[in-house]
Formats: C-alpha cells, structure tokens, sequence
C-alpha cells in the first residue's frame, strides 16, 4: 500500500520503466522474427501484432503500480471541476447555501464552546467553587461576620476568599473615570491562584482597617490608562479621591470577578457593613482533592445552622449553597439563549442541506443521459457512485472554505453584539478544533449527499432504453423525495418565521410597557463621587441632593432627581420590612429599598395616590418618613389604610408611612413590580459612592449635557459621570440580550424563508421540466392553459399547505420552549399565525405562479416534435 | 487495487510466473513467457497484458525484485528474481493449486 502510495509521486520515473520495459519486450520479438527468417520490416510488423496495444498494456501495468483509486480520484477531481465549471449557477448556489449553513453553525458554537464549554481561564477551575446564602426563596451573598466564620469553620476548602465587586472613581490625566473591579481578601487571589506579572499582591496587613491604600490593577488597564508606564510600582494613583499605592499587575486575562474589572483593592469592610445583617460579599474557594460539592454543602450547611442558632435575628432561616464557579460565573439565561440560537442555526443548516440534495438530484437526473453512455460504455457502478462522491466533495470543500471565512466574521459579529453581556467575551476564538469540526461535518455531509445521490441513481438505473424514449417520456424520478425535502423545508420556515414573529411581537410590547412613570424627554446618567471623601451612606445622600439641586438649575432642564439605584436597569437593593403590631409571620416582607432625592416623583411624573409627599424636614433627614408603592400597600395592608403605620428596616428605629405612589418597574421590564420604600437621600445607609440623576429637559442631549456636567462639578469636582442616555435607551438596553436573540432570529427565519421558496420554486420547476411532453400531450388533446396553470398550481399548492400544517402544528410544542428560553412573554397569538401564514402563502405562491405559467404557456407541437 | 475478475486464473498466473523465477533464478518479462510458453509445450501463451502487470503487482508486494540490467545479447532489460516472500507464497500456491486439481479430478470422476 505504502508502497503504491510512493509510487504516486514518481509516477512520470515509472510511465517511463514501463515504456523501456515494453520497449524491450518488443526488441525481443523482434529479434525472434529475425531469427526465423523474417526482413527486418516484417519482423518489426510482426512483433508488433504478436504484441498488441501496448497503450493498453501500459496502462495496466501502470494500474498495478499505483493505487489506483487514488490515481482516479484525481482524475475525477478536475473532471468534477470542469462539470462545476459549465453548471456555474449550481456551484455558486451550491456553495453558498453549504457556505451559509455551516458557518452560521460554526459561528455560533464557537461562542457557545468559548462562553460554555471552554474552562475558565484559571488553573484547576474544577475545584473552584461560589458559596452563596439561601434565605427562603432568594439567594443572597454572605455577610462580612458570616464569611468569616464559613472561612475559618469549613473542613472542605484548601483556600478560600471574599470579594465584592465595585465602582471606583480614577482620575488620571483627563476627566474622572468610572472604573470597575472589586474589592477582595488576599484568600482570594491564593484561591484563583492568579500570579501578578509584575510586583506582588496583597498582604494580610495591607487588609486591616487603617492600612495604607494599595491597589492591584489589570495589565490592560496599565498598558491603556496608565501608558505602560515602567514605574508604576513606585508610584500611587489617585483612586475615589486617595493616593493609593500600586503593588502589582495582574494579568490581562484574569477577568474575575467581570470582564471589566480592572482594579482590586482589599476587602476592608466599613461600619455597617461589618453587620452580621449586610450581605454583599461573595465567597469563592477551592475544594480539596477530593472532596465532592455535596460533602462541601453539607459541611458549610453544618456551619449555617450553628450560626442561625447563635444569631437568630439575622441569621434564622439561613443556609448555604454550594455551586462551581463557572456555573456562577456563568449568566444562564445567555446559556438558553445561545443554545436557542444553536437549534436555530441547526434548522438552518438542514434546510440548506435539503436544498442542495434537491439541486443535486436534479441535476442528477439532467445528467441522466451521460451517466447511461458511460455504462453503456463499460464504466463500472462504483466508478460512477465515486464520481458523484467527488463532485459532491469538492462542492463541500469550496462550501467548507466559504463556512470557514463565514463563520470567523459571524464570530466577530457576534462578539460585538454580544460583548457586554458575555462574561467570557474576551475569551471567544475559533479555534483549530473548530475548523477540524466543520470540516469533518462538511465532508460527512457530502459523502450523504453524494451517496443519496447514487443510491437514488440505482434504483432508476434502466440502461440504454430510455435514451431512446426519453423525448416522451421525462426522468420524473426522485420526485417524491424532493417533494418531502420541499415540505420540510417549509416546516423549518414555518417554525423560525413564527417562533420570530412571536418573540418579536412580545418584544415591541415589553418595550411599550407602562413602565409607571413618563419616559418622554428624560434622561439618565450616572454619577459616582469619590467615597474616599464620603464616608457615611448620610453624606452620600445629601450629595446627591445637593448635585441634584445643582442640575435643576441648569436652563432648559424641567426637573431633576436622584436616585440611589437607576429605575428599570438596576435592582437588587433590598431586604426585611418589619411592621409594627403586624402578626410575626409577616417579619421578613421583602421590599426593594429606594433613597430619593426631592423632586424625584415629580421629575419621574410617579404619581401619588394617598397621603403626601415628603416635608422639607424629612427631605433634610432630620425626621423619618417612608413612601411605599401600591404593591407594597396591597401585599401588606390589603384593605387597611397603611399611611401612619409604622414600619422598620435596617435599624429599630420606627419610619412613619406617609404616602403611597403608583408601581413603577423597577425590576426590569419582564418582571412585574415588587414592593419598594421610597426614603429621603439624607437617610441613605450604603457607603455606595454611585447614584443615578435623572432630568427632564425639552433641549436635544448633546446641546444640554455639557451644562449638566459643569452643574455637577460645580458640587463635587471628583465626580465622574457616565451612561449618560435617554430613559428609553436605559429600558430597551435592559433587554438587549434578548434583543439581540431576537434579531438574529429574524435573520434566521428571513434565511430560512428564502430557502424554503427557493426549493418550492426548483421542485416545481424541474417538474414542469420533467412533465412537458405530458403536458404538451394534454395540450394537444384540449386541455386549456387554466387548465394546465391549475395542475401544477394544484400540486405546489397543496406542498405549500402541508408544509404550512407541519409547521404550525411543530409550533403547539416549540412554544414552551421559547417561553422558557428566550422571552417570558412570547405568546403564539391567533393574529401573528395568520400573518406568517399569509406571508409564507404569498410566498410560495409566486414561487408556484412562474412553473405554473410556464406550463400554461406550452406549444404542444414544439414540444412533441422534440424542439 | 485491481483485482480480476477470476481469482484462480489469477492466481495461476502468478503461480505460473514465481515457478519459472524459482526455476531459472533471473528472468525478464519475455525470458518468463517463453519460458511458461515452452515449459507447458506451447500449451499456454501467457498474454503481455497479463504478464507485465502481474508483474508490477507482485514486485509491489515485494514478492519480486526488479533490477535493469543487460542480455547476453547486449540489451537493456528489467530482470525478476523471486524473493523469500515470494518462495513462502509460490509454496502456498502450489500446495493450494494441487488440492484444487485433486478436487476437480475427484469431481470429474465421481460426479
């Protein structure tokens, strides 16, 4: 074998030994002629008839030599070439549609295998798991004493650390920047086992409180913010108003925990935030060899409940659950909604493949006739099934090649949708398993095609015969199979064009929502004040009260609030609301907690619907008053009047109910509105340096923003400022993920509708081909052109109505899945199947009109004559 | 690999072929069908068309070894000889070869 193999490449060295070698073996006939008395003319005549063809002879000999398949197989490669070549429309059809269908695939596997699949960029990453608590049906992270306790208490972990991620304010040459990273326990960094690549980390002294401020940057933020600069470990930078020391450069690809953060200082927790009550630090730690999850659950549960025991005012009802940390780390929404977009593409694919199989069977039968004079002609089974295998592979390899460059630019495309919202973006690259895969998927699905091919040119084989009957009688052999090919195709498209059409529906709505406040002409940003100079939540809060009031002097601005937590976008700051003389069980009611500042209802256009606002002594702090919203009132009053009531959150201090406003999203616009307390800026509790202002101004944007940023400045020079849009864009930039699925959904069904019409249209014009001397004779015996127009509309028709009723019937069950999947809401509505049914109706309505016409304008005389 | 179509004439062919090299030691191609042409008392003409690409086939499978060399007569030309492979082959179908005749000659005389 290897052998032959070698042979190949000296092919020319032996063409050449086997001429001399039959060269010689004539030379000896001859001289045998010779020697029995022939003239040297004869003998030479004669030993050339003794011999034979010796061209045949070489080839032969030749063939033994080599394998000779392989031989062959380069003969059928640039045979298959030139036939690609003279049907071009089919092999540009051909590759696109593998091109499209496979790239798409890859494209969206390779950020799946990069997000999902693909471990974390940390050695060991199996054993790394995230400790979060569990209250009753909420999962919160630990507190400052709790995580304390879990860390010196457990019998599982080889290491472990905590962090909280956070804003800092960094002003380096220019304008004050908002930056993110987190604040984290030396543990930390030994549990990821990160190794700066310059300097050192944090030591156990650096993390007591009063240390001198060290910070840990990234190598990105070095290399851009800071210029590289080589000194960097003997200098400070100016970090939330401080010189901060830096000590060391961790690497670029250390993204934990977010793909933008960029600075870790050391988790030094601060006056409340040292209360067994203030949850907002998460764990990470790293299991010993060994020990499984559960056993670690069950040992950290152990620690809880002892901990419930000792503390049961905070800690009662407490436990701790235990997951890896890349499922944390880990969005699973985006998971389902990648994993939608994969079975997507997947139909995709099949659709383009249905259609190439159609192309290919078409064309199979057009070329029925060469493939009958070849047999004809002495050429075997299996050398004509290996001619359709290469010409399926080559079409597959230029589809590969064009997959390949497709799917590196869907990749790029999608990273730049998709960026922000992916952990791991920064991590997504194909890679050469990836290319290897597509390959190996497109030569498969060649070898299937081709094989089809073969097995259908099989049965049909009926030699020489129809050769000479073919003017009567058309190949109208795999028909059927291209018909089901057809039908399913239409049943993807059915299925996409709906599936869309719902999400997209319930999107339009998600995003017209009555999101409980006005949105016309308001605009959001978000302002950070260095917290270095701001130490308690009470000085953050009249900051912004002053920042706020500084805004709403700016001319052309009609009002202007703040708010600790941006309405829509953010959420998440909340607990227990206890009320007093309230029965025991209602002690945890659970309320997102809001601090505003004074015109915010106004501004926001919230209305009040009991009681009053805040009094100018409230707003100052100096006496305590709550707002609740109606769901609030509801859930917890039902029909008792709750202004008055006295409720307390954080502290034992009694907050006095004064009003009741209207529910406003404030989780976003899928989830319905949840109980929320709305309390004077002045009592804020949080050291959280980052506010949203909102203001309501009739100018354009560009022309009022420099204004606004000179009014905050005017406040708090250090104050960054960022994100600064219309509310709009804060509601619908709270849903792009989805948005995003939803766009290239779309593109999939507009795909997936084009592919299917364009196989309605070739299945039912090769069968007009196939049938013309039919409808010629029908022509012929009087049939009228309606007549003819409606058989063969009749029969696209009745394709488009099948592939109608699969498909909307796929979609009973589909339905659930894209509820769970990509949006809540989406909702199969009688109108939206109407419209995708009209629409796939008109669609494959003009792709049946032009063969049906074609057949009604026959000229029976022609066609009969063999014309 | 091209195989033929009936595997005993093959055979017998490269039978006929390794026979004649273990005989004479270093034949070329016409050497071997003379030689097989007169051994069988020009019974069996062995085909070039056959010949050279049996040939060719078993050098490949390293039964044979090819050498150019010259004649006596002074002519360039490409000598066989048979190889230990090729010994261990031609004794298998030899032994296979008698079994097969032996069979037929029972069948013809009892059937």
């Amino acid at each position: 074998m290897f052998q032959r193999l070698w042979n190949l490449f000296r092919q020319r060295r032996i063409e050449d030994e086997i001429r001399q070698e039959m060269g010689s073996h004539l030379a000896f006939l001859e001289e045998d002629e010779t020697a029995q008395g022939a003239d040297p003319q004869a003998a030479r005549r004669n030993a050339r008839a003794r011999f034979g063809n010796d061209s045949v002879y070489r080839e032969q000999t030749r063939d033994a030599n080599l394998t000779m398949w392989l031989d062959d197989l380069l003969r059928d490669f640039k045979f298959a070439y030139r036939q690609l070549l003279r049907n071009p429309g089919f092999a540009v059809a051909g590759v696109l549609l593998l091109g499209l269908g496979i790239g798409v695939n890859a494209a969206i596997f390779t950020v799946i295998n990069s997000v999902i699949l693909r471990p974390l960029a940390v050695p060991d990453p199996d054993r790394l798991v995230s400790v979060l608590e569990k209250a009753a049906n909420y999962e919160t992270p630990e507190s400052w004493p709790d995580l304390v306790d879990l860390e010196q208490g457990n019998r599982v972990f080889e290491s472990s650390g905590g962090f909280s991620g956070a804003t800092f304010v960094f002003r380096g040459s220019g304008d004050a920047l908002n930056i993110h990273g987190s604040t984290a326990t030396p543990g930390y960094f030994t549990t990821l086992r990160v190794q700066p690549i310059a300097g050192r980390l944090f030591d156990a002294a650096e993390s007591r409180e009063g240390a001198n401020p060290v910070v840990l940057i990234r190598e990105d933020f070095w290399k851009g913010a800071l210029n590289a600069d080589p000194e960097i470990l003997r200098k400070t930078i100016l970090l939330d108003g401080r010189a901060t020391q830096v000590v060391g450069v961790l690497p670029g690809r250390f993204r934990f925990p977010a793909g933008d953060s960029v600075i870790w200082t050391p988790l030094i927790p601060q006056g409340p935030q040292k209360n067994r009550g203030y949850h907002a630090f998460s764990m990470v730690g790293r299991l010993k060899p060994g020990v499984t999850l559960a056993q670690a659950r069950t040992d950290l549960q152990i620690i809880m409940q002892r901990l419930a025991g000792e503390h049961p005012d905070q800690n009662k009802g407490r436990n701790a659950e235990v997951v890896r940390f890349q499922d944390w780390s880990l969005d699973k929404p985006l998971r389902d909604r990648l994993m939608v977009l994969q079975i997507a593409s997947l139909a995709l694919f099949l659709m383009a493949c249905a259609n190439i199989s159609s192309l290919l069977l078409a064309r199979h039968s057009l070329r029925r006739h060469e493939f009958e004079i070849r047999l004809a002609l002495g050429s075997s089974r299996s050398r004509l099934a290996r001619q359709h295998l290469t010409e399926s592979l080559l079409l597959a390899g230029a589809g590969c090649a064009a997959a390949v460059g497709l799917a590196a630019a869907g990749v790029h495309f999608l990273v730049r949708l998709y960026g922000d919202e992916m952990p791991r973006a920064a991590e997504i690259s194909p890679d050469w398993k990836l290319v290897g895969a597509v390959i190996a998927i497109t030569m498969v699905g060649a070898i299937v095609m081709g094989l089809a091919t073969v097995l259908h040119g099989r049965r049909n084989a009926v030699g020489l015969a129809s050769i000479a009957g073919s003017r009567v009688s058309a190949d109208r052999s795999g028909v059927w199979t291209r018909k089901l090919l057809v039908v399913f195709q239409l049943t993807c498209a059915v299925v996409l064009l709906t599936a869309t059409a719902s999400v997209l529906e319930s999107f339009r709505q998600l995003l017209r929502v009555d999101v409980g406040f006005d949105r016309s002409h308001l605009m959001a940003m978000r302002v950070s004040v260095p917290p270095g100079r701001y130490q308690t939540g009470a000085q953050i809060g009249e900051k912004f009260a002053q920042i706020a009031a500084s805004v709403s002097g700016v001319p052309g601005v009609r009002g202007a609030a703040a708010i600790n937590l941006m309405p829509v976008a953010e959420y998440g700051f909340n607990g227990g609301v206890n009320v007093e003389g309230m029965p025991g069980e209602r002690r945890d009611f659970f309320a997102e907690y809001r601090w505003i500042t004074k015109d915010y209802l106004r501004t926001m256009g919230i209305p009040l619907l009991r009681g009053r606002q805040f009094l100018p002594e409230e707003m100052a702090g100096t006496q305590k008053a709550a707002i609740i919203n109606q769901t609030m009132a509801r859930e917890l009053w039902g029909d008792r009047d709750p202004i008055g009531a006295h409720i307390n959150m954080f502290s034992p201090e009694w907050i006095t109910v004064v009003g009741i406003v209207r529910d406003v999203r404030q989780s976003g616009v899928t989830a319905p509105s949840s109980a929320e307390v709305f309390m004077p800026a002045p009592n804020f509790v949080a050291p959280f340096p980052s506010w949203s202002i909102l203001m309501r101004s009739d100018l354009p944007a560009q022309s009022i923003v420099p204004a606004i940023r000179t009014a905050i400045g005017a406040v708090e020079r250090e104050a960054a400022v960022d994100r600064v849009m219309s509310m709009d864009d804060v509601i619908s930039g709270t849903v792009s993920a989805q948005r995003i699925v939803a766009t290239l959904l779309a593109c999939f069904a507009v795909l997936a509708l084009l592919l299917a019409t364009l196989g309605l249209y070739s299945v039912l014009t090769f069968t007009v081909t196939a049938r013309m001397p039919e409808l010629a004779i029908r022509a012929a015996l009087g049939s009228t052109p309606r007549g003819l127009l409606a058989l063969v509309g009749r029969e696209g028709v009745a394709l488009v109505a099948i592939g109608l009723g699969t498909g909307l019937a796929a979609m009973v069950p589909l339905q659930g899945v894209l509820r769970r999947y990509v949006l809540d809401s989406a909702e199969l509505s009688a109108t939206l199947c109407a419209a995708v049914l009209a629409m796939l109706l008109a669609v494959g309505t003009a792709a049946v009109i032009f063969p049906a016409l074609r057949a009604a304008r026959i000229d029976p005389i022609r066609i009969l004559r063999g014309e | 690999m091209a195989k033929h179509q009936n595997d005993r004439l093959q055979g017998t062919l490269d039978l006929l072929i390794l026979k004649a090299l273990a005989r004479s030691g270093s034949l070329h191609g016409y050497a071997i069908a003379q030689r097989i042409h007169q051994a069988t008392d020009g019974y069996l003409r062995i085909e070039e068309g056959s010949l050279y690409p049996a040939l060719h086939r078993m050098t490949n499978d390293k039964w044979l070894h090819a050498k150019w060399s010259t004649t006596d007569s002074k002519r360039k030309a490409r000598f066989y000889t048979i190889t230990a492979e090729g010994a261990r082959q031609l004794a298998e179908e030899e032994r296979r070869w008698s079994e097969l005749t032996a069979a037929v000659g029972r069948a013809l005389q009892f059937a």
